[in-house]
């Protein structure tokens, strides 16, 4: 066997804070071989962060290497001075982050930046640095490399910075690039291009990796081998198309059941109880114990559970492994809506923000109703104009031109805090960031309280503290929390107490703006399964922002496509999710990953979407549509399509007609999307 | 009698300060053994430099409260033949047997003088900072919070304010022409108006919708506020409790208004920041008026950076109350205070030191307090 390019062994990484050290990662064993794709797999706060700063010798002042070895090519790294990591860092192991915003100077032609590189490792000129950085730029298949390298970071779209990120780690040649959530910024289209640009650096360069992410469907597609780490122990290794088809750990089995599944229509992903345990509070035995239906009580939490091999290059940290025979549980199917008449009727509705270098176009003449007990979801990529739609809904925001009726009444001229309260009680509002949805200096318990004195000001007080303890049991809190500050949540908590603020007052119409995207995966479909049981059992409304495919189809009974403003398509689930279907909407489809390694690879869409501010002329998506050869002239440049009914309740907007829609290029599943044109971002 | 050595000066010091000793031991023992119930203010005692600045603010609080006990004379006294008197030489026939850092050119009592000057700065400093917050909050929020041309105005008058020396305002206020006229009066009315407004809000924004907390606040806040004020800025407190010299009048008013328009920008700044928040858009979509969101949605988030700059805005303060002292300005002739000490004792400074360097020493280390205290807080607010 060749010797690897990585080899950890009993890795124990501990850090110092106030309350004494605890180790992030305990005893981890793993291995690259050369050109092997590793993915590492955990949640936020397992440790797989850490594991990447203990091989680039960055752990900074609180972090320590207690035990173990970090053998890179057979070289020891665990203790190795910052002098003699220098050259090994870039040249041997190279790392990309997750925001490549912070990656880059933002003072600094991109160009300047990349030259940077082969002038440090391998002592070049000034015109053979540049050379060189316009072949890197090449190499990640960056459009018009000439334009980029003369850009700062501002200028550029995430997509295309990660991508300058990629070229830079991949300069000086590292036989190891680490990746930390490459693409967790990113929206799903530029995603699927990263990846599909990864795939093509391992093949040709022989690049080993080390993936690291929290989006096990993302895996699927790229890595060789997963390792999932929970509460900073390794818990399961093997290949990866054997960890897909028959996980062992149980820990594994539930992160796949929270999986939220482009193939799972209607069935919403299957929420994991609990949480990770912290550093100081993880359990005897087996971590996850706690938290796992197979664990039997005097077996599984007396002692530290070891490592197994389970087969060739398969381990697992579990009993019961042997034991366990579970069918693979999938959820109940939802059942279908009875949906009532329209609560919400939106016409024609419009936004434009004028700016210094021109106006964008964030919402353009869009018009729908969402109906009483339905889920509606909003898709599209990020500045598809979904959030400012929601802001004008509720108010936040005036509209341009266009109406909106709040169960029959107008309510576009009067902003938030200007309607009457009834209206305000009945449509509210839960917000993505976790972090930022409760004030951070009030009690938990105290913003519910207050959202109940607004809506419901009439009650006593009593009467006030028993609704509010209601409250907390619908979103399944305990009412001990109500007394903690926001910061002593975890993230999935605090959604669930900004959903129950938003139900305050009753409210017939939930506008969700990506409500659960900032979540780890089993936390996300519990919050899912929170917010679906609340309309079933109140049949209110829920408007479902987000750009999650998978999770949409899983959910959602009605679904509206956005682009750059304008609605492409809007129908129900199963339609929109069938054959006959917008080109944008296929493409958004074909870039969601799937939870299947073995899947074809599927084409994205090429390019980021073009700016709002300058928004194409005529039909918003020819500039990267795969279809628009099959129209005769230059129909798509010119004029815009009408949204046209294709079946009852289901809108088109395209100049192909039903019966083209539907005939699919014979070769689309195999055909990589052609570059189309470079697209270019009006510095936004 | 013989004077005293300088070990004995330090002795006899450490025992005029035995009230001071006690009330830091139990406040500093009280705070050590709640610190992890305090938040902010409980992790100072684990960070060294916190708990100097802690301490030496807090002796010179103590100072100020029990400077009548502190003080070996009165600080207005003067004995024959101890005009600039060496520090320990005897006071035979006084309250007390020593002057202990000597006397001053009038053959007054050093050390007494700076005890009841810490009295005087201690009484102004923190008051007129608050003061200046009160308004630059109220001012600062609106002006982040709302924006367009109400913030373009504020902005305006603000920069206008700072645009002008410091120091030649000073001079314009404290004239006696300028004095006489209404002007000052007014300016503290309006100024002086404002804490009282921003309780006011406070109040109502919360409890707007419950009629009977709302009453239970409101009366004690307008019914003290209103006397207060009155009695503050109007002289025309009916009771006589409530009553401030027309020269410390106009240093109030001067330091706030210098002070106001630098605490607006901050908080406008804060205010522009976090107006962004999703805790603030779902305030709004719950329908909460404009007030209720700047001062309890948008100020508590805002009170780490606000409460440094006040514990700095006070040092400034104290500086720029000595600075006054030190040109004569404000304050009667007479007055200890620690500006006016060391100016009176800058005359004979290369004779006679001790003079001007007590006070001077004085004022220093609170300000150094001061600033140890705002970096600890700083450092520590950005952990959590």
């Amino acid at each position: 066997m060749t010797e690897p390019v990585l080899r950890l062994e009993g890795l124990t990484v501990s850090f110092g804070t106030r309350r004494g050290r605890f180790p992030a990662v305990e005893d981890l064993s793993l291995a690259i071989a050369p050109g092997e794709v590793l993915g590492l797999v955990g949640e936020s706060g397992s440790g797989k962060s850490t594991v990447a700063l203990a091989v680039m010798g960055d752990l900074g002042p609180a972090g320590r290497i207690d035990r173990g070895s970090l053998r890179f090519g057979g070289r020891e790294l665990a203790g190795l001075s910052e002098r003699a990591l220098r050259p090994i860092r870039g040249a041997g192991i190279a790392m990309v982050g997750q925001e490549p915003m912070a990656a880059l100077n933002p003072s600094m032609r991109i160009g300047a930046q990349l030259a940077e590189v082969p002038r440090l490792h391998a002592r070049v000129s000034r015109a053979e640095a540049r050379a060189a950085a316009w072949r890197a730029a090449e190499e990640v298949r960056l459009p018009d490399p000439e334009r980029i390298l003369d850009s700062y970071p501002h200028q550029l779209s995430g997509g295309q910075l990660q991508r300058v990120a990629i070229a830079m780690a991949l300069m000086a040649r590292p036989r190891l690039l680490i990746l930390d959530e490459p693409t967790t910024a990113l929206d799903v289209t530029v995603e699927a291009g990263i990846v599909e640009l990864l795939r093509e650096i391992r093949q040709e360069h022989g690049t080993s990796m080390l993936f690291i992410g929290h989006n096990l469907a993302l895996m699927a597609g790229i890595c060789d081998r997963i390792a999932v780490l929970y509460s900073g122990r390794l818990v399961e290794s093997a290949p990866a198309p054997r960890l897909f088809a028959s996980p062992r750990h149980p820990y594994t089995r539930a992160l796949l059941r929270a999986l939220p599944r482009i193939e799972g229509a209607r069935r919403p992903p299957v929420p994991l109880a609990g949480g990770q345990p912290l550093p100081h509070e993880r359990p005897q035995g087996c971590a996850f114990a706690p938290r796992c239906g197979h664990a039997q009580g005097g077996r599984c939490d007396v002692a530290p559970v070891p490592l197994e091999t389970a087969g060739p290059d398969e381990t697992v940290r579990c009993l019961r492994w042997r034991e366990i025979r579970e069918q693979p549980i999938v959820a109940e199917p939802l059942p279908e809506a009875r949906p009532g008449p329209a609560v919400l009727e939106v016409e024609g509705l419009t936004r434009r923000f004028r700016t210094a270098r021109g106006t964008v176009h964030a919402v353009e003449d869009v018009s729908f109703s969402a109906l009483e007990g339905e889920t509606l979801a909003i898709v599209g990529e990020s500045g598809c104009g979904k959030s400012t739609l929601a802001r004008l809904i509720m108010g936040l925001d005036r509209p341009d031109a266009g109406r909106i009726r709040l169960t029959g009444v107008e309510v576009q001229d009067r902003p938030a805090g200007r309607r009457p309260a009834a209206l305000t009680a009945a449509m509210q509002m839960v917000f993505q960031n976790p972090a930022d949805t409760l004030n951070p200096s009030a009690p938990v318990g105290r913003q519910v309280m207050r959202a109940l004195e607004l809506f419901q000001g009439a009650s006593s007080a009593a009467s006030l503290r028993t609704r509010l303890s209601e409250l907390f049991g619908l979103v399944r809190l305990p009412e001990s929390l109500a007394a903690r500050m926001p910061r002593q949540l975890s993230g999935g908590q605090r959604q669930r107490v900004g959903i129950a603020r938003a139900l305050a007052g009753d409210a017939a119409i939930l506008v969700a703006d990506e409500p659960v995207s900032a979540l780890d995966a089993s936390v996300q479909a519990a919050v899912i399964e929170t917010l679906l049981e609340l309309q079933r059992i109140r049949r209110a409304t829920l408007l479902f922002i987000s750009h999650d495919l998978a999770l949409v189809r899983q959910i959602a009974d009605r679904v509206m496509v956005m682009y750059l403003g304008r609605v492409l398509e809007i129908g129900p689930a199963t339609q929109v999710f069938g054959p006959l279907a917008h080109p944008y909407t296929r493409a958004l489809l074909a870039a969601a990953p799937r939870s299947d390694p073995t899947a074809a690879l599927r084409p994205a869409p090429a390019g980021d979407p073009p700016s709002a501010l300058d928004p194409p002329s005529g039909c918003p998506f020819h500039t990267r549509c795969p279809r628009r050869a099959e129209v005769p002239g230059r129909l798509c440049a010119d004029r815009l399509p009408p949204l046209a009914e294709v079946a009852p309740g289901h809108a088109i907007r395209c100049h192909l007609s039903p019966e083209e829609l539907r005939k699919q290029p014979p070769d689309e599943e195999r055909r990589p999307a052609a570059p189309l044109t470079p697209s270019c971002r009006g510095a936004s | 009698m013989e004077s005293l050595g300088w070990l004995e000066i330090l002795g006899r010091m450490a025992l005029r300060f035995a009230p001071v000793w006690a009330g830091l031991a139990l406040i500093l023992g009280t705070g050590f053994a709640l610190r992890g119930r305090l938040g902010l203010a409980g992790r100072l005692f684990g960070n060294g430099i916190g708990l100097a600045g802690l301490t030496i603010v807090l002796f010179w609080l103590l100072t100020a409260l029990f400077a009548d006990l502190i003080a070996t004379h009165d600080p207005l006294a003067q004995l024959s033949g101890l005009k600039n008197a060496a520090p320990g030489s005897p006071a035979p026939g006084s309250s007390y047997p020593f002057y202990l850092l000597g006397g001053d050119s009038l053959a007054r009592d050093s050390f007494s003088r700076m005890v009841a000057g810490a009295r005087r700065v201690l009484a102004i400093a923190p008051a007129a900072t608050l003061c200046a917050m009160a308004v630059g909050v109220l001012l600062g929020l609106p002006a982040g919070y709302v924006g367009g041309r109400l913030d373009a105005a504020l902005s305006f008058l603000a920069n206008l304010v700072l645009a002008f020396p410091v120091i030649l305002l000073f001079y314009l206020l404290v004239t006696p022409e300028i004095r006489e006229t209404a002007l000052p009066r007014t300016f503290a009315a309006l100024l002086f108006l404002f804490p009282l407004l921003f309780l006011i809000l406070l109040w109502h924004s919360r409890y707007r919708t419950r009629a009977r907390p709302w009453a239970v606040g409101m009366i004690p806040i307008l019914g003290l506020g209103l006397w207060m004020w009155s009695g503050l800025a109007l002289d025309a407190d009916p009771l006589g409790v409530w009553r401030l010299e027309p020269g410390l009048l106009t240093v109030f008013v001067a330091v706030v208004f210098v002070n106001a328009p630098t605490a607006f920008r901050i908080v406008r700044g804060l205010a522009l920041d976090l107006r962004a928040r999703d805790y603030v858009a779902a305030a709004r979509t719950r329908g909460e008026g404009p007030w209720f969101i700047m001062l309890w949605e948008i100020l508590p988030n805002a009170r780490g950076p606000l409460i440094v700059d006040a514990c700095l805005r006070v040092g400034y303060t104290t500086i720029l109350l000595g600075t006054l002292g030190f040109f004569g300005l404000g304050v009667s002739p007479e007055s200890p205070d620690w500006g006016s000490t060391i100016n009176d004792g800058r005359r004979f400074l290369a004779i006679y030191p001790h003079a001007a360097v007590v006070p001077a020493l004085a004022l220093m280390s609170l300000v150094l307090g001061l600033n140890l205290l705002a970096d600890a807080l700083r450092e520590e607010s950005l952990h959590d």
